[in-house]
């Protein structure tokens, strides 16, 4: 392998283009990412308050360094008049991340332009990180921000666009909390990409494989990050892998991916190999994988996975997909909020699993085993006169919404899709317990005790896949 | 001439029949004058599978209490728990009657009787059904007489079960000529000697992790607000460890006991225990690490789907704190695992000073329990005195 290609001396530089982008680039430098910062907008006040230290205003005496005000045409005049000093920003870089905020001025624009310079200037990796606008902020910034994206997935190895709306619309933060942590959201992902590019651990993706994989520019690509605590870290993983704002919800169908795991230092080879045939099973890739692995000794039993990857080309477009939903989660969240339509918890995305407040009332609950319509929908707010009959009943469905959870020890989760996933998946011979149904011992005669469908008679290690080391080394 | 009552109290437990006898005096004071105990059997998930062997060891424990006491009792306070127990929310409602919008008492008995008065399907019947509360326009309120409002709630509990197990447990007893007088469920009895009034106001969750189910109940304000059972118990521990460490039942309730730990140190990890102890053929050394993994998937289970049930509770500092009783409580580690499930402080139930010192374990929380609820409704018979006794409850063996 040639010194060059060694990511141990390859240089990652991220840049943060736009406001969106600098605020983000902020928020990296505090969680104390390793990479190269700097950041580039029209607003030199805004860059100066993001706290990194590499900062570049282009907006130049067209803008009085004041920011565009979401003009592009200005902020594309006042780009070309210092195109030198955005040229520079990718100088002598092997990798770059540029992470913007599209719809605006300065993002839209500044992104696509420095996109083009670095591959000029012969960036061998270019990722574009891509926050995405409200949906209500209108249909022109949506559609500037769309063309710049297509613009930036066309030219760059891999392009992930984040739907601010996704990530907000699950929030009930006030506003300034809930951007904070869209913003962090997107800082994470971002740091954890420039991570898979560094990291040195016991399995390492040399950043030619990295570049391998990307190889094809101008493919939709997905990443996706989440954590895993506990005994069931990785069953964990999985499941807040999907749940990640980057993927709406759903696994895409990837073509080639990347999985980078971070984990503690007793995490277990069977594990390892359990994790890599279920993240397998749910993205089904087609083509080349590249897998790293790295110790923490901060971990203990935490586990840290990241899938990157670009789309199948056979499947619909992920980025396309993302900008059409971006309006709908907004849409249906603002109607499940109305007073009115409480009663229907079930009809709520799968995405939005926040837990949200306990209610000022507990309304009625169904009998398990019986319909009788006779509970009526708590929020119906018109007293009602002794006299006069009670208005319609309303069935509160509550005992058929499956609770998931994404925090420690996750349990209860839909573990049937993942067994008919894992059919094709290869049989692992550790796991060579006999049929769940016949695994009650003791509680062989009595009858089956279902919750969740699950039998809890059958031990809850063998459902969980735990596996129980009896051997001593002594 | 004071006037006593003397009633059993009688669990039918998965793991053992607890009988304690008391005398109720002048429906305040109560004397605990006998307790028996015997193997339990044909019971197995807190259900009674074979009434007839229940019946027969149920009455072993009656008939030892009765020969410590040196009398007969007839009525008895029967604990039940079991998988088919559910539980649902139901609310009831009145129009305020009155012209000056004033909630009076028949407008509270109308909204508590359209609670209460909710069909069950058929096999079915109603264990508790367990006012937790009013709603007065809406304002939660715990006294609605004389608010102030147009329309009024009541919020009721209802658990309910199979029909034919609740009769099965009435047969076993009445099978040996006694007499049921109250029909209990029993984390509602536990919950009231192993939690204080003020913790039941705050909002306490008390969960009786037996050895067939375990069973809990939300007290908030004073007032029982939810109660259910989840079908996991010590049982399941035992049998778990079967497997998982490929013990016969009988070796894997003594490792259970002797070295099971629901939470473990970094340090203990690596130690290791004889599976039989005595160095024979056959003898082999288990990790604890080994043993705790089995143990902790199977309390973080239970504790999960106990979350998942309280759901409406959880959060918002409604609830205080957890008190865990029941003979698995013993477990070591069990609070710190179930603290860190749960998110709220927990700790083993506690009793009151009452209560004699020989009487403090978990397992006998049920039992006392019944008695302390049979002599709760004795006193609601007799309101007449005016002072309530301070050392009413005085249990002596």
């Amino acid at each position: 392998m040639s010194p060059e290609t060694n990511s141990a001396q390859f240089k990652i530089r991220i840049i943060g283009a736009g406001n969106a982008g600098a605020a983000i680039l902020g928020k990296l430098k505090n969680i104390g990412c390793q990479a190269e910062l700097a950041a580039t907008d029209t607003d030199l006040n805004a860059l100066s308050l993001c706290g990194v230290e590499n900062i570049f205003a282009f907006g130049g005496n067209l803008t009085d360094n004041m920011g565009c005000g979401g003009d592009a045409a200005l902020a594309k005049e006042a780009a070309i008049a210092n195109i030198a000093g955005i040229r520079k920003l990718s100088e002598g870089a092997d990798a770059l991340i540029i992470v913007s905020g599209l719809g605006g001025g300065a993002g839209s624009i500044a992104a696509p332009i420095i996109s083009k310079l670095a591959v000029e200037n012969g960036v061998k990796c270019l990722i574009n990180f891509c926050v995405m606008p409200f949906s209500l902020e209108g249909k022109e910034r949506a559609d500037l921000a769309a063309k710049a994206f297509k613009y930036l997935s066309k030219h760059s190895n891999a392009a992930i666009s984040m739907p601010n709306d996704v990530i907000l619309a699950r929030s009930k933060l006030p506003v300034k909390d809930a951007l904070n942590q869209a913003n962090e959201c997107a800082a994470k992902a971002v740091c954890a990409i420039a991570d898979m590019m560094m990291q040195r651990g016991i399995i390492n993706l040399d950043f030619a494989a990295f570049v391998k994989i990307f190889e094809e520019k101008g493919r939709s690509a997905f990443f996706a990050h989440s954590e895993g605590y506990g005994e069931n870290a990785v069953e964990d993983a999985i499941e807040a892998l999907r749940d990640c704002p980057l993927l709406n919800g759903s696994f895409p169908k990837a073509k080639n991916l990347l999985v980078g795991v971070v984990c503690g230092e007793s995490f277990e080879m069977t594990k390892m190999q359990l994790l890599l045939e279920m993240l397998k099973s749910k993205l089904k890739p087609s083509g080349r994988i590249g897998f790293s692995v790295a110790t923490s000794p901060d971990f203990d039993s935490k586990i840290e996975m990241r899938a990157f990857g670009i789309c199948d080309e056979s499947q619909t477009d992920t980025v396309s997909e993302n900008l059409e939903q971006t309006a709908e989660p907004s849409a249906r969240q603002s109607t499940s909020e109305s007073p009115h339509e409480t009663f229907s918890n079930s009809a709520r995305e799968p995405s939005q699993k926040s837990v949200p407040a306990p209610p000022h009332r507990r309304p009625s609950t169904k009998m398990p085993e019986e319909d009788i319509a006779r509970n009526r929908d708590v929020d119906v707010a018109q007293a009602a006169p002794a006299s006069t009959p009670m208005p319609p009943p309303v069935e509160v469905e509550e005992s058929g919404q499956k609770k998931k959870r994404k925090g420690i020890f996750g349990f209860g989760r839909g573990k049937e899709e993942s067994e008919n996933e894992e059919s094709e998946s290869v049989k692992q011979e550790e796991f060579s317990f006999m049929e769940k149904s016949q695994q009650r011992g003791f509680f062989d005669d009595t009858p089956p005790n279902i919750r969740n469908d699950e039998d809890l008679d059958v031990p809850t290690f063998m459902r969980r896949n735990i596996k129980i080391n009896l051997q001593t080394r002594d | 001439m004071s006037d006593s009552k003397t009633i059993a109290a009688l669990e039918i437990g998965t793991g053992k029949m607890q009988v304690f006898i008391g005398e109720i005096v002048d429906g305040k004071n109560l004397n605990l004058v006998g307790s028996g105990q015997s193997a339990t059997a044909g019971v197995k998930k807190a259900d009674i599978l074979d009434v007839r062997k229940a019946a027969a060891q149920a009455q072993a424990a009656i008939v030892n209490a009765e020969r410590t006491m040196g009398a007969t009792v007839k009525d008895v306070c029967l604990g039940i728990s079991g998988t088919h127990i559910k539980g649902f929310r139901n609310i009831g409602s009145a129009g305020v009657s009155g012209a000056d919008g004033i909630v009076r008492e028949e407008d509270v008995e109308r909204a508590k009787d359209d609670a209460r008065n909710k069909i069950l399907t058929d096999g079915k019947a109603y264990i508790h059904r367990i006012c937790c509360g009013y709603y007065v326009d809406d304002n939660f309120t715990i006294s609605p007489v004389g608010k102030y409002g147009s329309r009024i709630d009541a919020e009721y509990w209802m658990l309910y079960g199979d029909v034919d197990r609740i009769s099965d447990a009435i047969h076993t007893v009445q099978s040996f000529g006694l007499n049921v007088e109250h029909l209990v469920f029993s984390a509602l009895a536990s919950a009231l000697v192993v939690s204080s009034a003020e913790q039941k106001n705050a909002g306490v969750l008390v969960v009786d992790i037996g050895c067939g189910t375990s069973d809990y109940v939300v007290y908030k304000y004073g007032r029982p607000m939810q109660a259910g059972v989840i079908p996991i118990g010590g049982d399941h521990i035992t049998n778990d460890l079967s497997f998982g460490i490929r013990l016969s039942r009988a070796n894997s309730e003594r490792i259970k006991i002797h070295c099971g730990k629901a939470t473990i140190t970094e340090d203990e990890r690596n130690e290791k225990f004889w599976s039989f102890g005595d160095k024979q053929i056959g003898d082999k050394k288990i990790p604890m690490d080994a043993i705790n993994k089995v143990i902790r998937a199977r309390l973080e289970e239970l504790f999960l789907l106990l979350r998942a049930e309280i759901g409406d509770f959880m959060g918002d500092g409604f609830l205080r704190e957890a008190v865990l009783t029941g003979g698995t409580s013993n477990l070591a580690g069990i609070c710190e695992l179930a603290s860190a499930v749960l998110e709220l402080p927990c700790a083993k139930g506690s009793f009151a000073e009452s209560v004699d010192e020989k009487l403090r374990y978990q397992e006998y929380a049920t039992a006392l329990g019944l008695l302390e609820y049979a002599r709760e409704r004795e006193t609601e018979k007799k309101p007449s005195s005016p002072i309530k006794d301070a050392f009413s409850k005085l249990f002596k063996l």
